[in-house]
């Protein structure tokens, strides 16, 4: 139906056009080509199964990817923003199958399906442990103020035993101001609470939380 | 009468719902109110008056963190058969607008008849049934999108699901017209069903051998919500976690477990 080439083929067909040492390079006639010579016995069971392993490889010492330096790296390395003494807490995304998390809203359908220990009226629910709660004095369905060095929100507490203690969950994927009546203003933006810190091992800038703590409202 | 109820050459529709392969998405609560034209309204949260014919329940092992097991249990009716069609709701409709179909085995509710007493709603121990406090309104632009098989409900009559009873009348008159007197597996799935992606929940007929559901509910990790209260519900919950088949059936602190499984079976 359209001109259309596997990113591999055009590939190889560029370095054709280069010539040269490039194209010495890339001798296949095709990639599909390329697949079967790099593969060799491998390719027929790929091609039928989809998939190959080796039992027998230790993949920590792997010479292609070696996955002992992912076990030398040091998480601690990594500190959430905020002072520990300010804010005792740590506040992380929960990702839910229910709420959309990107650019696009819940539609109405998916919005009813929030449980009311997430999304109560209009107010976002967060989640901490029953030892959290009675450490700050706070009380299960009672509002409390989420703040962090970046922001402060007026929150509900659900307290659930399943979370680690000294973490509040928050969803990910409410707090629109856009959209119609039935996702608009409910909740609160996770992103308006937390920063980038650099990770020093790879230098780029992560976010997954912060630093935070919670007051009786 | 007594011919009518010779359930077994009948049909019997239930569902088997693995939760072993449940993941809480919703999907299912999503596809029925799409499906049954169930409204919505601006603010859901007050779960009381929220319409959900198909409800994904939370429940946990009430272990602390890092031993906390979590499993979903997604709800529709149970369409009860107690002994002989007197399932709970049907028992107490004073205007016989709940009804039990003793050729498919479905709980029906007919909202011309019903009066809104909601003695139903008291009566059944799974939540299934809810009121309508309000008319049904959708957002203009939503309008085309409504089943067109299934009647809207209005202010003041309960309402819960019907197994997609519209679908099955759809199979049937297809099946007239092809010059069938019967239906195959697949032309007759409720919308949770299809509607699930992991591939949760399995519709049929539990009277067909043929059928899925048939071999499901004979598994050793099937049971029933409650169901020792009697209700004889048709819908199978498959769990390999002893203590969701404890919490299924709100099991006493230090009952006998072996004892209690073999009187279900």
């Amino acid at each position: 139906m359209y001109d259309t080439k596997n990113t591999g083929d055009v590939l190889i067909s560029l370095a054709r056009t280069m010539g040269g040492s490039i194209a010495e390079s890339f001798a296949w006639n095709s990639f599909e080509a390329c697949l079967k010579s790099t593969f060799k016995d491998k390719w027929r069971k790929l091609d039928k199964e989809g998939f190959w392993f080796n039992p027998q490889k230790d993949i920590t010492t792997c010479p292609d990817l070696d996955f002992s330096k992912l076990l030398n790296i040091n998480l601690d390395n990594t500190q959430p923003q905020g002072s520990k003494s300010k804010f005792p807490l740590i506040l992380i995304p929960k990702e839910s199958i229910r709420i959309s998390s990107g650019y696009i809203a819940d539609p109405p359908f998916a919005v009813k399906s929030i449980p009311d220990t997430v999304l109560k009226n209009n107010d976002q629910v967060i989640e901490i442990n029953p030892e959290t709660a009675k450490k700050y004095g706070l009380k299960n369905t009672k509002y409390a103020t989420l703040t962090t060095p970046l922001g402060e929100i007026k929150v509900k507490i659900h307290v659930y035993n399943g979370i680690m203690e000294g973490v509040v969950a928050m969803s990910k994927g409410l707090g629109h101001i856009g959209y119609d009546k039935f996702i608009s203003g409910k909740g609160e933006n996770f992103n308006q609470l937390i920063g980038p810190v650099e990770d020093p091992d790879s230098g780029f800038d992560v976010a997954w939380g912060i630093r935070a703590k919670l007051t009786r409202a | 009468m007594k011919k009518e109820h010779n359930h077994m050459k009948n049909k019997k529709f239930g569902m088997c719902i693995d939760l072993d392969k449940c993941t809480g998405c919703g999907s299912c609560m999503v596809a029925c109110m799409s499906e049954n034209n169930v409204p919505f309204r601006e603010d859901e949260t007050d779960k009381r008056k929220s319409i959900t014919w198909m409800k994904v329940y939370k429940i946990t092992n009430n272990l602390s963190f890092p031993d906390t097991e979590v499993c979903y249990i997604p709800r529709p009716c149970m369409h009860c058969e107690g002994h002989d069609g007197h399932s709970p709701c049907v028992s107490v409709c004073p205007a016989t607008a709940t009804d039990y179909d003793m050729s498919t085995g479905i709980v029906s509710q007919i909202y011309t008849r019903c009066f809104g007493c909601r003695y139903c709603m008291g009566a059944c121990p799974y939540h299934a049934r809810y009121f309508n406090w309000w008319d049904p309104v959708w957002p203009a632009e939503m309008e085309k999108y409504l089943s067109p098989d299934v009647s809207p409900r209005m202010r003041g009559v309960v309402e819960k699901c019907n197994f997609c009873y519209p679908r099955y009348q759809r199979a049937l008159d297809n099946a007239y017209n092809d010059g069938r007197s019967d239906i195959d597996e697949d032309e007759y799935q409720t919308a949770c069903t299809q509607g699930c992606p992991a591939g949760a929940i399995t519709f049929g007929d539990l009277n067909n051998k043929s059928h899925a559901v048939y071999k499901l509910k004979k598994s050793h990790r099937a049971f029933r919500l409650l169901e020792r209260l009697g209700t004889n519900p048709k819908v199978y919950y498959l769990s390999s976690k002893e203590w969701v088949h404890r919490a299924g059936d709100n099991y006493l602190e230090g009952e006998n477990l072996k004892n209690i499984k073999k009187s279900h079976h």
